[in-house]
């Protein structure tokens, strides 16, 4: 895998606005960035889509563990959730989708820094916008993606009502545009998918409901469980009718006490990096991460720590495995799963080797098959 | 180790659609193997598990919550419905994307 300087686009903007990529620049920042793309060749990308499937399986047997023997508190979640829990575990309530994130310098095997099981983003330019890319600056070029495709076909698949609500909070351009591309991807799967803000959802006392007052059956919520748990209508979760999409199982694998987790169960696995719920046990330099952290949020690792209001809710300790850095750049690869199946690849680079809610997206192509052996 | 497929949006860009072929290189060691041996059965083995869901084969919650109480009411029917028990949270923490 290399990092290759190029030429954008002259009318990257005007592209991107086509596709409705409205955060593109994020307050004023470049959040995409083709300056560069990551080039790998066809083994690289099958060394990827492998781990991936492997930590996928990894990581579901580690909820069945954690089920089975109720280990709530490795995985920091309150003993009063936990039914909740393995109620939607032990009902196989259908997820959707989710981002493994990996170290990956393409010698080795890559690590699994952490699964954002709950909550991700970066969809749409994962999906759809690189893709554009590829087609437009690399044609002929190949590209680990089928992620726009994938999503389309697993909704009609996870066995939902006919409508599905999508939720997430009011004035942010992200999370708006990621909610609405997934309710793109439902409708072309036959869904009726309104959307309302999360905090106009309505509790009439036995279902939640929308603006209209319609009951909701099934929801999309862009919006973590530990928050939804915490806000006042968290106490009717339990007792309402809904299909949530992510399902509350997935607080299973978005807490990072699965690192920790992960490790116990396979010590010693190439795709993880040894972490645990002590300080000090890894052997080596660690990094601290807040089990319920985001966008890099309270972290500290040799050299490097981040601020944030993540600070009380408990640490793994994870072997510090700093990020490649290729023309001062730090990536992360975020591997995409949808429907359990691994589906594809988005880049983001930071200028630490802490990846924060200030990362930019690198596109990434690799060599078709025929033209690798023509080589 | 290609599917061929054409993106089509229906409602992001005011339902533009992204012309083109996509090749993509995924499915696992099954679907790679069915399709680098030219297996005529190849796109049901690479599509077959991506099309249903097979099932599965702390402490600071309620800091920011709890003795809250929702910001708006309105009747529908006989029942009354509160809002704004959700978010709470998200203000309060700011962004929170994975």
């Amino acid at each position: 895998m290399r990092r290759i300087r190029i030429a954008p686009r002259a009318d990257w903007r005007e592209r991107a606005q086509r596709l409705g990529f409205a955060f593109a620049e994020i307050a004023g920042e470049p959040y995409w960035d083709e300056t560069a793309y990551w080039r790998f060749d066809g083994g690289e990308i099958d060394t990827l889509d492998d781990a991936t499937g492997e930590l996928q399986r990894l990581c579901l047997a580690a909820a069945e563990h954690a089920v089975r023997w109720t280990r709530h508190e490795t995985l920091g979640i309150p003993a009063e959730v936990w039914p909740l829990v393995v109620q939607s575990w032990e009902r196989q309530d259908p997820s959707l989708y989710g981002r493994m994130d990996l170290r990956w310098d393409g010698s080795g095997a890559p690590k699994l820094l952490e699964y954002n099981a709950d909550t991700p983003t970066a969809l749409f330019e994962a999906a759809v916008v690189q893709w554009e890319w590829l087609t437009c600056a690399m044609p002929g070029q190949d590209q680990f993606n089928s992620i726009h495709e994938t999503p389309i076909a697993a909704w009609r698949g996870l066995k939902l009502p006919p409508t599905v609500h999508f939720a997430c909070m009011d004035g942010s351009e992200e999370d708006r545009g990621t909610v609405d591309y997934l309710r793109d991807t439902a409708m072309q799967a036959g869904k009726q998918a309104p959307f309302l803000p999360v905090g106009s959802i309505g509790w009439d006392g036995r279902d939640f409901v929308d603006l209209a007052s319609r009951p909701i059956r099934a929801c999309f919520k862009l919006y973590p469980w530990e928050f939804m748990l915490s806000d006042p209508f968290g106490q009717h979760i339990g007792g309402a009718d809904v299909r949530w999409l992510e399902p509350p199982w997935r607080l299973l694998l978005s807490s990072k006490g699965l690192l920790a987790l992960l490790w116990e169960l396979f010590p010693g696995h190439p795709n993880l990096l040894p972490a645990f719920r002590e300080p000090g046990r890894t052997g080596g330099p660690e990094i601290a991460k807040p089990l319920w952290g985001r966008e890099g949020a309270n972290m500290t690792a040799p050299g490097y720590s981040t601020d944030g209001p993540y600070g009380e809710s408990g640490f793994v300790y994870q072997q510090w495995a700093e990020l490649p850095c290729a023309g001062g750049r730090y990536p992360v690869l975020g591997s995409w799963v949808v429907a359990g199946r691994a589906c594809g690849l988005g880049i983001r680079e930071d200028d630490t080797p802490i990846t924060r809610d200030s990362s930019r997206f690198v596109p990434h192509c690799f060599a078709p098959a025929a033209l690798e052996s023509a080589r | 180790m290609r599917v061929a497929a054409q993106i089509a949006l229906v409602l992001m860009g005011g339902g533009a659609l992204a012309t083109g072929v996509q090749l993509t290189s995924n499915g696992g060691p099954a679907c790679r193997s069915a399709r680098a041996q030219g297996d005529p059965n190849a796109n049901a083995i690479c599509g077959a598990s991506s099309t249903g869901y097979s099932g599965h084969g702390g402490g600071w919650w309620g800091r920011t919550a709890g003795a809250a109480s929702t910001s708006s009411t309105s009747t529908s029917g006989w029942r009354s419905v509160m809002r704004g028990g959700f978010g709470w949270s998200g203000l309060h923490f700011g962004g929170f994307h994975g």
